[in-house]
């Protein structure tokens, strides 16, 4: 499923963070969203998925060719299509990782009818997918911090979403637990799933994204292939600091490091 | 809606054969609890009617039920059971509307005296008392629901601009519930209205609450809990964060009018008939919450029947203390919910 920016203008009490960005993902691919702190990559996110009313500009969402305005569209038939997962969150809650997952059929539920084989199949996937399969029994609060983040990614799953929205979702993660969560999402984003990440790490978005997006005041600085925007120039215009960058031996990818 | 709905769902085909036990476990504490509540909330009936003033042998009480000449019957039938019955409602209506704030506002220390929509409602009653102290129990409802639902709006409009923080929030409540609470002492302190009436008022109490009483509120509160009921598991996905249920396709905007809208209902409702009962909504749905969990349609409910049980012993206790006279119940649940309090703030988070 395609997801379309058009004009996009977010604000938070008048105080204007994203200044008309345009963008376009398409069905299939694994985006990253990059950019320094503060320039407007969670809030760009959060108008994509309507989350935020945008002050100006149009979200478009759909197959390709037969993409709908987001703003015409029912919010439970947005969240069917569409699953954010926001950044990390301390939530001090008495759930088991199961019952977390089954939060995330809200969307498909009808008003005081019961649960159907195809919410539990839904969710049964989600676990799978995230691994979580030992761990469905588990309190939340008794998660490490990869486990936690694993059980949140398969809530949005199990909403069933054609396109899939995340915050930072390896920030506070130890390195094994970040190169987990993003082979989950590699694997999803294989099987069909469109996947955009807003990610701090730039070595992991030229690994696992296609499609990169650079963010800057609340502007596109630069877009395209890891390839083609991961250059010494562009990168220390963006973000400040001199960059140096390294062929990945193994995938020949760039890697960015600070020099 | 869902996941589970108490007792319908029952996972068929899909290979489900395996033991759900989180879901078998959560189901099976909501019914023991129901169960324990509903036999607790019995014996506490049952006691009400029994004592009080006069003690009145548990036959007697029991042939109360029916209405009839004798004096106990009278006693029981016009006095004990319209009391009791109000009672269950006041901390019904309480209870559910501390589990209601307590997810909107996503702090633990929600309640509705302590975020200034006891005191909205209670600020109306007293006007109203002052204004026109013939004032009929229906109209005093009405009156009380009015204040209710203004005290809810303002909490509101102060959390509407979403940058409201929790401890912001609360700071403001706080705020609201002192100026208001202030006010209605001014009022009925300079009228001629301030009797024992109003002490029980202020303190919280159901002294002569009869069938009028418990009749006016009933039609409000019933509805109201069975919406908020119904809520459950929007509840649920408001519970995760702002950002995560309008993610889940949750109106958030609109529920949280939506439900401050039967916060103020419930609110004035108990208010109107019990005055300001301090406590009951901040310690109900915890003390619901950590026999049923996290989840809003087994948490409503098992709320609504602690804040009943909470009510309706501290008034049976408050009619015994200093026989024949009464204390205020209000005192004897500030006096449980106090501690209570103090412990949340210490021990948990």
């Amino acid at each position: 499923m395609n997801i379309r920016a058009d004009g996009l203008t977010l604000s938070y009490r008048r105080f204007e963070v994203v200044h008309d960005v345009s963008l376009s993902i398409a069905s299939g691919e694994f985006a990253a969203i990059v950019g320094p702190n503060a320039s407007g990559k969670s809030t760009l996110l959060r108008g994509l998925a309507r989350v935020m009313r945008p002050d100006a500009g149009r979200v478009y969402l759909g197959e390709p060719g037969q993409e709908q305005d987001i703003a015409t569209l029912g919010s439970r038939e947005v969240a069917r299509r569409l699953a954010i997962l926001p950044q990390m969150q301390q939530l001090d809650i008495d759930l088991v990782v199961e019952e977390l997952v089954w939060r995330g059929r809200t969307p498909h539920h009808r008003f005081l009818r019961p649960a159907t084989p195809d919410d539990a199949a839904a969710v049964e996937r989600a676990i799978h997918a995230t691994n979580l399969e030992a761990l469905r029994e588990r309190p939340l609060r008794a998660l490490s911090g990869g486990e936690r983040q694993r059980a949140w990614l398969a809530l949005a799953l199990a909403q069933e979403p054609r396109i899939l929205l995340l915050d930072e979702p390896t920030t506070f993660l130890d390195l094994r637990h970040q190169v987990e969560l993003m082979d989950v999402l590699r694997t999803l984003n294989q099987g069909g799933l469109t996947v955009v990440a807003v990610l701090h790490d730039l070595g992991l978005a030229s690994r696992y994204a296609d499609h990169i997006i650079g963010i800057m005041d609340g502007r596109i600085a630069f877009e395209g292939s890891p390839s083609e925007v991961m250059r010494e120039d562009v990168l220390e215009r963006v973000f400040g600091i001199p960059m140096t960058l390294v062929p990945d031996p193994r995938t020949g990818r760039p890697v960015p490091l600070p020099s | 809606m869902t996941e589970g709905a108490p007792a319908s769902a029952t996972m068929t085909g899909a290979g489900e054969s395996r033991p759900r036990s989180w879901r078998s476990r959560r189901r099976q504490r909501f019914v023991t609890w129901t169960l324990l509540a509903c036999v607790l909330l019995l014996a506490v009936g049952l006691l009400s009617l029994i004592l009080g003033a006069i003690t009145i042998a548990p036959a007697d009480a029991l042939g109360g039920l029916i209405p009839g000449e004798s004096f106990e019957r009278t006693v029981v039938w016009q006095i004990r059971l319209p009391r009791f019955l109000g009672g269950v409602l006041v901390g019904a209506a309480l209870g559910v509307s501390g589990a209601l704030l307590q997810v909107v506002t996503r702090n633990p220390l929600a309640d509705p005296t302590i975020l200034g929509v006891s005191s909205a409602a209670g600020l109306a009653v007293a006007i109203a008392l002052v204004a026109a102290p013939a004032i009929g129990q229906q109209s005093l409802t009405v009156v009380s629901i009015g204040g209710g639902l203004v005290g809810a709006g303002v909490l509101l409009a102060l959390a509407w601009q979403g940058a409201v923080t929790a401890i912001r929030l609360t700071l403001a409540g706080v705020a609201i519930a002192a100026f208001f609470g202030a006010v209605i002492v001014g009022l009925l302190s300079s009228s001629r209205t301030f009797l024992q009436l109003s002490l029980g008022f202020l303190a919280g109490g159901l002294y002569g609450s009869d069938w009028r009483d418990a009749a006016a509120i009933a039609p409000v509160v019933l509805p109201a809990g069975l919406l908020a009921f119904a809520l459950g598991s929007r509840l649920n996905a408001l519970a995760l964060g702002e950002e995560m249920a309008a993610g889940l396709g949750v109106l958030t905007d609109r529920t949280r009018v939506f439900v401050l809208g039967i916060v103020g209902l419930l609110t004035g409702a108990a208010v109107a008939i019990a005055g300001l009962v301090s406590f009951v909504g901040l310690v109900s749905p915890h003390v619901a919450r950590s026999f049923v969990g996290d989840d809003h349609r087994f948490l409503v409910p098992a709320s609504a029947l602690t804040g009943a049980i909470l009510v309706t012993s501290a008034d049976l206790i408050a009619r015994l203390v200093i026989r024949p006279a009464e204390i205020p119940m209000g005192i004897l649940t500030a006096a449980v919910g106090a501690p209570f309090l103090l412990y949340l703030v210490r021990f948990r988070r």
